[in-house]
């Protein structure tokens, strides 16, 4: 069910109450509930799905325990069961039945099977309690889009009973807010004139696809991260904490440094199972150019089977490892100092933000020629410039949304200390704007989040 | 927990007292903003009422019409839509006065011709008046979302994004003297296209199209003269058999139909259009004038 909708936000007050409801002594039961809960929701999408949930819960699961238990059949064990909690994900994603994938299952088989991988490596101990996995599996907040969690971070959070916070809800209704702000206000206005542009870039001027696919950057980051901010603001009045999933990536002033930012979840699963097994950067400079490389194909690959993914994939790998033989130093420092501004910075951040633009070309178009001529009329076209495609109306419900999203992230980035932002008088006030405005200029009726379909 | 809960319907109360407002300010501000529904609903007296898509709104000139015939006009017509908000305005306006004259621009595409289920962008039209105008529940039970009748109670979801237009009117009315009529300034430039007057057979939305044959009905049964009319194109591209649906309808009621369709004067006169499709400003002066000829021929014949 989406988060979006109206009848979501009648059902999740009744889980909320429910769960806070059974006292906190009988957290078994809050558990089953939840994990009840979780399968209605998840069901809603297609009943069948949740076959698909319970056999790779299960698969997992036993897995893990054969694992632990088989100490010399363990890597045989290992590749048996990650090959087999990946088939399904392979099957619908890459032998041609996208019109049948399970809403989730690129998040969800990550999580199970980093698990799997993460007992294999010892870094924790496979689980007893199915109910607990189950859970693990199947939370609802995260089971469309993430973020992927470990068991690290969320099984010790399942094994414990929790006292109500209300602070931590409180927080958590304040990230379910805004993240509606990004993705109703913000990520689907920009959407109506993406969605025109992208359809029909054959009959525009370069500076509209240029525009477009600015507009395509922000949408992108104001759909997943208003999904993401949601998940983890409604686990957070659950009392659970999930890892937060971006930190305002378009300040980043290198690629490296925005993929520190930007779906932290998967580049923290990719680095731990993928670069890191390659043999990370231990290795020779040649040999860890190759494993980023690799590894951002995987990440490609991971949205889906169509070579645009993979080239998307493959210049990001390719930006990083220039930036790590020319600026390697450089870019180390910045990342372990705090961010200040300077002049300098601010140029890279604008530079930055223009080549993760120029690669989310590749990303939005269905074919590599359709990105490619979109790319060439940035700079062979020089039609005049409109806003044609979008209208009035939409204009200036961007032109009123996209200033305050610019203000809070400048503020939590630049000045996280601010008055403005620890004064509980200008919260309410914020927040109230905010509600408001998502119900007066926000697109209700629109549709999926761009990421569910991954 | 206390805590939460307090906080939680202080907030809620809150939005819930913003909604009333901004309703209030909206109601207030359509009123200045001379908007065709809230004429059609609170301040309609015209004889003469024109209903249809943007063929309507942008081609039919009221002043015109008020002048050769002699009664006042008001032009209802809306811009990507057809039989829905037609039959929503119509019942509104009947509220107030009833028409002697209605003047219809047929559009088989918004009228009746099935362009899938979801009639979200025809209903945006009037969604303000839902519980205001009981024709608008009725429509929104039957072709809305079930979950429609709890939201549309909240002033922000109802005027979501049309305020923007309405607050741009009423400090700016750009509809003043125009009686609901809405022009095209612009001037199209011709440029060769493939001939698209396909013969893929039209699919009917018997939903929308019970709207156009119920107004069509509605109105000759309560003794309002309808003439449906089908304003000119520069390139034609609906086939002839999308019109049969309405034509027939026409004939079994007596309706006359004035068909400009292909009318060759327009297809030579690139500077009376807007874009391919609509008539600019100039070239609906010119139409309407030619409307008003085949209305009063209709009339002497009537004699």
């Amino acid at each position: 069910m989406l988060f979006n909708s109206l009848i979501f936000w009648f059902v999740f007050p009744c889980i909320f109450a429910t769960y806070w409801l059974i006292p906190s002594e009988r957290n078994t039961l809050r558990k089953y509930f939840l994990v009840l809960a979780s399968y209605g929701l998840y069901m809603c999408w297609e009943p069948s799905f949740a076959l698909l949930l319970v056999g790779l819960t299960l698969l997992t699961y036993w897995g893990a325990r054969l694992i632990q238990t088989n100490e010399h059949k363990r890597t045989i064990l290992v590749w048996t069961f990650a090959i087999q909690g990946l088939l399904p994900l392979l099957v619908f994603k890459y032998c041609g039945f996208h019109w049948l994938v399970p809403v989730g299952i690129s998040f969800y088989t990550f999580q199970a099977v980093g698990y799997l991988l993460d007992v294999y490596h010892r870094r924790i101990p496979a689980e007893k309690n199915l109910l607990d996995y189950s859970l693990f599996v199947c939370f609802f907040p995260q089971i469309t889009s993430g973020p992927i969690s470990t068991a690290g971070d969320l099984m010790p959070q399942i094994r414990q009973a929790h006292t109500f916070d209300a602070d931590m809800a409180i927080r958590g209704m304040k990230m379910v807010l805004w993240g509606m702000f990004l993705k109703m206000a913000l990520a689907d206005r920009l959407g109506i004139y993406v969605d025109t542009v992208y359809a029909n870039y054959e009959h525009c001027s370069g500076a509209v696809c240029f525009l477009a696919s600015l507009c395509y950057t922000l949408q992108i980051y104001c759909d997943f991260a208003g999904y993401s901010l949601m998940a983890i603001g409604m686990a957070r009045t659950l009392g659970f904490r999930l890892i937060d999933n971006f930190r305002r990536p378009y300040f980043a002033a290198s690629v490296t440094e925005f993929w520190r930012r930007w779906h932290i979840s998967l580049t923290r699963w990719l680095t731990t199972h993928v670069y890191i097994n390659l043999g990370g950067s231990r290795c020779s400079r040649s040999r860890q150019y190759m494993n980023i490389l690799i590894t951002f194909l995987v990440s490609g690959l991971w949205h889906g089977c169509n070579w645009t993914f993979v080239i998307w994939g493959g210049i990001h790998g390719v930006l990083q490892i220039v930036e790590k033989a020319l600026f390697g130093d450089t870019i180390r420092h910045e990342l372990q100092t705090e961010n200040r501004i300077s002049v300098s910075r601010c140029l890279r951040i604008v530079f930055t933000f223009n080549l993760v633009s120029l690669a989310w070309v590749f990303f939005r178009m269905p074919t590599l020629h359709d990105a490619t001529a979109m790319i060439a009329r940035f700079v062979t076209d020089f039609g005049p410039f409109t806003f044609a495609p979008m209208d009035v109306t939409s204009l200036v419900c961007i032109a009123m949304a996209l200033p305050i999203l610019i203000a809070y992230d400048v503020l939590h980035e630049f000045y996280p200390n601010s008055r403005i932002l620890q004064s509980h008088t200008l919260q309410w006030i914020f927040y109230i704007g905010v509600a408001v405005l998502t119900l007066s200029i926000g697109v209700l009726d629109a549709g999926q989040f761009i990421y569910v379909s991954f | 927990m206390k805590k939460f809960i307090r906080y939680t319907i202080l907030f809620v109360a809150t939005i819930a007292l913003l909604d009333m407002a901004f309703g209030y300010v909206n109601r207030a501000m359509e009123k200045r903003a001379l908007t065709a529904n809230y004429h059609c609903c609170y301040e309609a007296t015209e004889d003469i009422l024109v209903l249809g898509s943007s063929y309507a709104v942008r081609e039919v000139v009221p002043s015109i019409l008020t002048d050769s015939l002699g009664l006042s006009c008001y032009n209802a017509g809306e811009a990507g839509n057809g039989a829905l908000c037609a039959w929503v305005r119509y019942n509104m306006f009947l509220r107030n006065h009833t028409p002697k004259l209605i003047l219809y621009a047929l559009t088989p595409g918004f009228d009746y011709v099935n362009k899938g289920s979801d009639y979200t962008e025809y209903l945006k039209s009037f969604k303000a008046y839902y519980g205001i105008e009981p024709t608008v529940n009725e429509i929104y039970s039957h072709l809305g979302d079930r979950l429609d009748g709890i939201k549309l109670h909240s002033a922000f979801v109802r005027y979501n994004s049309i305020w923007i237009i309405t607050a741009k009117e009423a400090l700016r009315p750009s509809q003043e003297n125009l009686h609901g009529y809405n022009p095209f300034y612009s001037t199209f430039t011709p440029y060769a296209i493939p001939d698209s007057a396909g013969t893929a057979p039209v699919e009917i939305d018997k939903k929308k199209f019970a709207y156009f044959e119920s107004l069509m009905r509605d109105a000759t049964s309560r003794g309002i003269r309808v003439i449906c009319f089908l304003p000119p194109h520069y390139y034609p591209t609906y086939h002839a058999q999308s019109h049969e649906p309405a034509l027939y309808l026409c004939r079994e009621l007596n309706i006359p139909v004035i068909n400009n369709y292909n009318d060759s004067y327009y297809r030579v006169h690139s500077e009376l259009f807007g874009d391919k499709e609509h008539l600019n400003h100039q070239g609906a002066q010119v139409y309407t004038a030619q409307l008003c000829d085949s209305i009063q021929q209709y009339f002497k014949q009537e004699k």
